[in-house]
């Protein structure tokens, strides 16, 4: 099996191959950029975002190991970590009372042009089988980068509820995920 | 071996996934660390993995592409990485 496995761009780019730079940004700038696009408060404000979150893919592709997640899950994990530092810095606040357009909106319903991995396929089956509120507030959170204070008011919750569902759901998912709490998991997906 | 104490296990918890979805304040995240530095075989990152499959599971593609003068500001990033 070991001798059959392809380099992945992030080791690729770990190694100097400045051409995995431009399969980096050909296979995952749209979603950083999308990304980066729901956590900023303008256009200019996701541009240097997601420049920030590339120079931190540069610094951080050594780290990555492939056994423990999708090469998509680890960008992702990295542009969600600088997006969240970055609306801290900023502390920015959102109109409370109003949804985004497509919150809520079940991954089931979707159309399903992303190519998944088996990672994100258990996630998607992972998440349908939250409680409803639990699901409410990490999509919320997760997905239109709400604080906890936000989500309290644009749901009508009370704070340390939101705090409970949200803290409640992940573990949950992460339990169905079968994510090891301490030692490394063999293969991870 | 440090015995963990279920305060600390839940405090970890609750700090991890703190962090995983809405980020940490400096003495929170001085808390963790602490208490990383006590349990460091924790898988510090599960629950930020967790939440980026929820992020990627929620979404349906095509995403938006990058503009293509923000990709060219990032090419020119590329050899900070040697730095």
């Amino acid at each position: 099996m070991e001798g059959t496995l392809k380099p992945t761009i992030l080791s690729r780019i770990a190694a100097g191959d400045a051409e995995a730079v431009e399969d980096c940004l050909r296979k995952y700038g749209g979603l950083v950029w999308s990304l980066a696009r729901r956590f900023s408060a303008d256009h200019a404000d996701a541009e240097d975002a997601v420049q920030d979150i590339f120079v931190d893919i540069w610094r951080s592709a050594g780290r990555f190991d492939p056994e423990r997640s999708a090469e998509n899950t680890y960008i992702t994990m990295i542009a969600r970590r600088r997006l969240i530092d970055r609306r801290r810095r900023r502390d920015r606040r959102l109109q409370p009372g109003t949804l985004p357009d497509d919150s809520l909106t079940p991954a089931a319903a979707r159309s399903n042009h992303y190519e998944l991995v088996d990672e994100v396929q258990q996630a998607q089956d992972a998440m349908q089988r939250l409680r409803p509120e639990e699901r409410q507030v990490l999509d919320l959170a997760i997905n239109h980068g709400l604080t906890q204070t936000e989500i309290a008011a644009t749901i009508q919750m009370p704070l340390g509820t939101v705090k409970t569902h949200a803290r409640r759901g992940l573990a949950r998912l992460r339990e169905m995920l079968n994510v090891a709490p301490a030692e490394q998991t063999e293969g991870g997906r | 071996m440090m015995r963990r104490s279920a305060g600390d296990d839940r405090r970890l918890t609750e700090l991890l996934a703190e962090r995983a979805l809405f980020g940490l304040g400096d003495s929170e995240q001085r808390e963790l660390s602490s208490l990383l530095e006590q349990h460091p075989h924790e898988d510090a990152e599960a629950f930020d993995r967790v939440a980026a499959d929820f992020y990627l599971a929620s979404q349906s593609g095509p995403y938006e592409p990058l503009p293509a003068h923000v990709a060219q500001r990032i090419r020119e990033s590329w050899p900070l990485q040697s730095h």
